[in-house]
């Protein structure tokens, strides 16, 4: 079955660089869905049914944080996996997104290892294989 | 170390690991002001706490385009100035959000905007104006940082 993931960021470049790292990071068959905002996100998780969610922080409109609340308050998404990806991640920071239930948090600009030791338990052998990713 | 010194140390910091995590490219800091010909591309954003900051990285089109480029190989057939001014704000929004982590490391929460496209202004240096130059390849480019936490009297 193929793993469905929402990337949510402002930027559309941030989207590309998320997505590609994925891919080289062993999710080369999941299908993407991209949102520019949070509120769109909300939109697309619930009707995609999303495997995984990526979120920036800092978006127009409705940002990371709220998104993360609103994903955690609904009893239908409560579950779902919810990676924030910020250039803001001090201690605090990462401490108040994971009392709020990020399942990561990942500093700007990503790190490959770092990215790929977080995803790792999403990934399986039949579905996506494993690769080898160079410590940094 | 003065409150300046570190702050652009991590500005340092925070542009080489940015240049070379998102487009491969391992840019050399210059030790004195360049000229930037030819048009450019300009992106400003705001650090609102724990210091009031506001920063602007000017760059190059013709880098800009390649940068662009770099990032999205055969991805993109068309590289538009709208993908180009995203990858710059992108850039300036990481490098900056590296170099507020870099600060404030464990202490507190600090905030800042959202990267504004701005005006070219590659020929005024004002005073109160912290403009450190690098480049890549053959082109220029600079960030400049001004604020009261950055520049110091005396």
């Amino acid at each position: 079955m193929k793993m469905t993931i929402v990337i949510a960021d402002d930027s559309r470049t941030a989207r590309f660089l998320i997505r590609q790292y994925l891919e080289m990071v062993g999710f080369y068959q999941a299908e993407f869905v991209e949102a520019e905002n949070g509120r769109v996100a909300l939109q697309q998780v619930k009707d995609n049914k999303a495997n995984i969610l990526f979120t920036d922080y800092k978006m127009p409109e409705m940002d990371g944080l709220d998104l993360l609340r609103r994903v955690k308050a609904s009893p239908a998404l409560h579950d779902l996996p919810v990676v924030v990806i910020t250039s803001f991640a001090n201690q605090a920071k990462i401490d108040e997104l994971s009392e709020n239930g990020a399942y990561a948090v990942l500093q700007k600009p990503l790190s490959m290892s770092k990215l790929h030791e977080t995803m790792k338990p999403f990934l399986s052998y039949e579905d996506y294989g494993d690769q080898d990713i160079e410590k940094e | 170390m003065k409150k300046s010194d570190s702050l652009q140390k991590s500005l340092v910091k925070a542009v080489l690991t940015s240049m070379e995590n998102i487009a491969f490219e391992e840019p050399e800091i210059l030790s004195a002001p360049v000229d930037i010909e030819g048009e450019t591309v300009a992106f400003s954003l705001q650090v609102v706490s724990p210091y009031l900051l506001t920063t602007r990285l000017e760059i190059p089109k013709e880098l800009a385009i390649n940068l662009t480029r770099t990032i999205y190989r055969d991805d993109e057939k068309e590289i538009t100035d709208v993908l180009v001014d995203d990858t710059v704000g992108e850039f300036l929004n990481t490098i900056i959000g590296t170099m507020m982590g870099d600060l404030t490391l464990g202490e507190r929460i600090f905030e800042m905007g959202l990267p504004q496209k701005s005006k070219e202004k590659k020929e005024t240096q004002s005073g109160d104006v912290r403009r450190i130059f690098f480049r890549i390849e053959e082109f220029p480019f600079f960030i400049e940082i001004h604020g009261d936490a950055f520049v110091e009297p005396g």
